[in-house]
Protein backbone atom coordinates (compact mmCIF):
# COMPACT_ATOMS: atom_id res chain seq x y z
CA UNK A 1 0.00 0.00 0.00
CA UNK A 2 1.12 3.45 -0.77
CA UNK A 3 1.44 5.92 2.01
CA UNK A 4 0.92 9.53 0.49
CA UNK A 5 2.67 11.11 3.55
CA UNK A 6 5.87 9.63 2.31
CA UNK A 7 7.97 11.44 -0.21
CA UNK A 8 9.12 10.45 -3.28
CA UNK A 9 12.57 9.04 -2.50
CA UNK A 10 10.76 7.16 0.51
CA UNK A 11 8.56 5.24 -1.65
CA UNK A 12 11.79 4.61 -4.11
CA UNK A 13 13.22 3.11 -0.89
CA UNK A 14 10.19 1.21 0.64
CA UNK A 15 9.76 -0.02 -2.72
CA UNK A 16 13.60 -1.04 -3.03
CA UNK A 17 13.16 -2.67 0.52
CA UNK A 18 9.61 -4.49 -0.34
CA UNK A 19 11.73 -6.25 -2.66
CA UNK A 20 14.62 -7.51 -1.08
CA UNK A 21 12.62 -8.98 1.44
CA UNK A 22 10.44 -10.78 -0.94
CA UNK A 23 13.96 -12.38 -2.29
CA UNK A 24 15.47 -13.05 0.86
CA UNK A 25 12.75 -14.61 2.52
CA UNK A 26 11.88 -16.86 -0.77
CA UNK A 27 15.77 -17.69 -0.64
CA UNK A 28 15.32 -18.69 3.32
CA UNK A 29 12.37 -20.53 1.93
CA UNK A 30 14.34 -22.57 -0.49
CA UNK A 31 17.09 -22.83 1.31
CA UNK A 32 15.31 -24.20 4.27
CA UNK A 33 13.41 -26.80 1.92
CA UNK A 34 16.44 -28.26 0.98
CA UNK A 35 18.18 -28.36 4.23
CA UNK A 36 15.31 -29.98 5.47
CA UNK A 37 15.23 -32.17 2.34
CA UNK A 38 18.77 -32.88 2.80
CA UNK A 39 17.94 -34.01 6.61
CA UNK A 40 15.16 -36.13 5.88
CA UNK A 41 16.92 -38.41 3.13
CA UNK A 42 19.95 -38.16 5.66
CA UNK A 43 17.88 -39.57 8.07
CA UNK A 44 16.89 -42.89 6.16
CA UNK A 45 19.00 -45.18 4.95
CA UNK A 46 19.72 -45.71 0.99
CA UNK A 47 20.44 -43.52 -1.63
CA UNK A 48 18.44 -40.73 -3.15
CA UNK A 49 16.49 -41.51 -6.12
CA UNK A 50 18.23 -39.57 -9.06
CA UNK A 51 14.87 -37.70 -10.07
CA UNK A 52 14.86 -36.53 -6.60
CA UNK A 53 18.68 -35.30 -6.61
CA UNK A 54 18.22 -33.56 -9.67
CA UNK A 55 14.99 -31.69 -8.58
CA UNK A 56 17.07 -30.68 -5.37
CA UNK A 57 20.24 -29.50 -7.50
CA UNK A 58 17.45 -27.35 -9.77
CA UNK A 59 16.23 -25.88 -6.79
CA UNK A 60 18.97 -25.11 -5.32
CA UNK A 61 20.56 -23.45 -8.03
CA UNK A 62 17.29 -21.60 -9.30
CA UNK A 63 17.38 -20.28 -5.46
CA UNK A 64 20.80 -19.46 -5.38
CA UNK A 65 21.22 -18.28 -8.74
CA UNK A 66 18.22 -15.76 -8.34
CA UNK A 67 19.32 -14.62 -5.20
CA UNK A 68 22.85 -13.90 -6.70
CA UNK A 69 21.70 -12.22 -9.59
CA UNK A 70 18.98 -10.01 -8.06
CA UNK A 71 22.20 -9.16 -5.20
CA UNK A 72 24.53 -7.90 -8.05
CA UNK A 73 21.56 -5.92 -9.97
CA UNK A 74 20.16 -4.25 -7.06
CA UNK A 75 22.74 -3.99 -3.83
CA UNK A 76 24.08 -0.59 -3.66
CA UNK A 77 27.93 -0.17 -2.57
CA UNK A 78 27.46 -0.68 1.11
CA UNK A 79 25.46 -3.73 0.76
CA UNK A 80 28.52 -5.02 -1.66
CA UNK A 81 31.10 -3.96 0.57
CA UNK A 82 29.46 -6.29 2.77
CA UNK A 83 28.90 -8.92 0.75
CA UNK A 84 32.14 -9.11 -0.26
CA UNK A 85 33.59 -8.86 3.47
CA UNK A 86 31.11 -11.81 4.59
CA UNK A 87 32.37 -14.05 1.58
CA UNK A 88 35.94 -13.13 1.90
CA UNK A 89 36.06 -14.44 5.88
CA UNK A 90 33.91 -17.46 5.08
CA UNK A 91 36.05 -18.45 1.69
CA UNK A 92 39.06 -17.70 3.74
CA UNK A 93 37.83 -19.57 6.74
CA UNK A 94 36.57 -22.95 4.59
CA UNK A 95 40.14 -22.82 2.64
CA UNK A 96 42.12 -22.82 6.18
CA UNK A 97 39.54 -25.44 7.60
CA UNK A 98 39.77 -27.67 5.00
CA UNK A 99 43.01 -28.88 4.44
CA UNK A 100 43.80 -28.34 7.74
CA UNK A 101 40.91 -31.09 8.71
CA UNK A 102 41.61 -33.20 5.72
CA UNK A 103 45.76 -33.66 6.71
CA UNK A 104 44.42 -34.32 10.05
CA UNK A 105 42.41 -36.82 8.93
CA UNK A 106 45.09 -38.05 6.62
CA UNK A 107 47.50 -38.49 9.56
CA UNK A 108 44.96 -40.43 11.81
CA UNK A 109 44.07 -37.87 14.27
CA UNK A 110 40.58 -36.79 12.80
CA UNK A 111 37.95 -38.62 11.59
CA UNK A 112 37.28 -38.04 7.43
CA UNK A 113 36.27 -34.61 6.80
CA UNK A 114 32.27 -34.11 6.86
CA UNK A 115 30.76 -32.28 3.74
CA UNK A 116 27.85 -31.42 5.73
CA UNK A 117 29.66 -29.93 8.51
CA UNK A 118 32.27 -28.08 6.09
CA UNK A 119 28.87 -26.90 4.31
CA UNK A 120 26.90 -25.23 7.50
CA UNK A 121 30.03 -23.65 8.42
CA UNK A 122 30.59 -21.83 5.38
CA UNK A 123 26.89 -20.29 5.84
CA UNK A 124 27.34 -19.89 9.28
CA UNK A 125 30.62 -18.01 8.75
CA UNK A 126 29.04 -16.40 5.98
CA UNK A 127 26.01 -14.98 7.99
CA UNK A 128 28.01 -13.71 10.91
CA UNK A 129 30.57 -12.23 9.28
CA UNK A 130 28.14 -10.22 7.17
CA UNK A 131 25.93 -9.05 10.29
CA UNK A 132 29.07 -8.50 11.91
CA UNK A 133 30.20 -6.33 9.21
CA UNK A 134 26.46 -4.55 8.72
CA UNK A 135 25.69 -3.92 12.15
CA UNK A 136 28.46 -2.68 13.64
CA UNK B 1 35.63 11.19 5.48
CA UNK B 2 33.84 13.53 7.27
CA UNK B 3 30.69 14.91 5.40
CA UNK B 4 27.90 17.39 5.85
CA UNK B 5 25.76 15.02 4.60
CA UNK B 6 23.70 14.97 7.44
CA UNK B 7 23.43 18.67 8.09
CA UNK B 8 22.44 19.19 3.97
CA UNK B 9 19.44 16.51 4.93
CA UNK B 10 18.26 17.60 7.77
CA UNK B 11 18.53 21.71 6.05
CA UNK B 12 15.80 19.88 3.13
CA UNK B 13 13.80 17.99 5.73
CA UNK B 14 14.48 14.52 4.72
CA UNK B 15 14.73 11.53 6.62
CA UNK B 16 17.42 9.10 5.55
CA UNK B 17 14.95 7.02 3.02
CA UNK B 18 13.77 9.58 1.33
CA UNK B 19 17.58 10.61 0.89
CA UNK B 20 18.60 7.16 -0.20
CA UNK B 21 15.33 6.72 -2.41
CA UNK B 22 16.60 9.80 -4.67
CA UNK B 23 19.83 8.65 -5.18
CA UNK B 24 19.12 4.81 -5.67
CA UNK B 25 20.96 3.52 -2.28
CA UNK B 26 19.39 2.07 0.63
CA UNK B 27 18.87 4.07 3.78
CA UNK B 28 21.36 2.19 5.50
CA UNK B 29 24.06 3.16 2.69
CA UNK B 30 22.97 6.82 4.19
CA UNK B 31 23.57 5.90 7.28
CA UNK B 32 26.47 4.37 6.60
CA UNK B 33 27.82 7.67 4.57
CA UNK B 34 26.80 9.68 7.10
CA UNK B 35 28.64 8.50 10.42
CA UNK B 36 31.82 8.06 8.12
CA UNK B 37 31.08 4.31 8.03
CA UNK B 38 31.41 4.48 4.36
CA UNK B 39 33.51 6.86 2.13
CA UNK B 40 30.90 6.73 -0.98
CA UNK B 41 32.01 5.66 -4.48
CA UNK B 42 32.63 8.72 -6.87
CA UNK B 43 29.63 8.09 -9.09
CA UNK B 44 27.70 8.36 -6.03
CA UNK B 45 29.78 11.01 -4.70
CA UNK B 46 29.09 13.08 -7.87
CA UNK B 47 24.59 12.35 -7.62
CA UNK B 48 25.25 13.36 -4.44
CA UNK B 49 26.65 16.60 -5.31
CA UNK B 50 24.30 17.18 -8.33
CA UNK B 51 21.01 16.44 -5.73
CA UNK B 52 21.89 19.47 -3.02
CA UNK B 53 23.92 20.98 -6.23
CA UNK B 54 26.61 21.35 -4.72
CA UNK B 55 30.60 20.44 -5.16
CA UNK B 56 31.98 17.18 -3.99
CA UNK B 57 34.18 19.02 -1.96
CA UNK B 58 31.45 21.32 -0.05
CA UNK B 59 30.03 18.63 0.81
CA UNK B 60 33.51 15.96 1.90
CA UNK B 61 35.72 16.97 3.73
CA UNK B 62 39.19 16.41 2.16
CA UNK B 63 41.02 15.35 5.01
CA UNK B 64 44.27 14.71 3.52
CA UNK B 65 44.05 18.05 2.35
CA UNK B 66 43.88 19.80 5.34
CA UNK B 67 47.20 19.28 7.00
Amino acid sequence: MTNLTMGEGERAEARRRARAIAVLAGSVVCALLIIGAAWTFKQSPGRIAPAGAIIIVALYLVSMGGAFWFACRKSDEVEARDTIFSLAVAGGTYGLTYPGWYFLWKGGLLPEPSHELLYIQLIAVLTIAYFWKKLR
Amino acid sequence: MKNRLKVLRAARDWSQAELGGRLGVSRQAVNAIETGKHDPSLPLAFRLARLFDLRIEEIFDDEFNNG
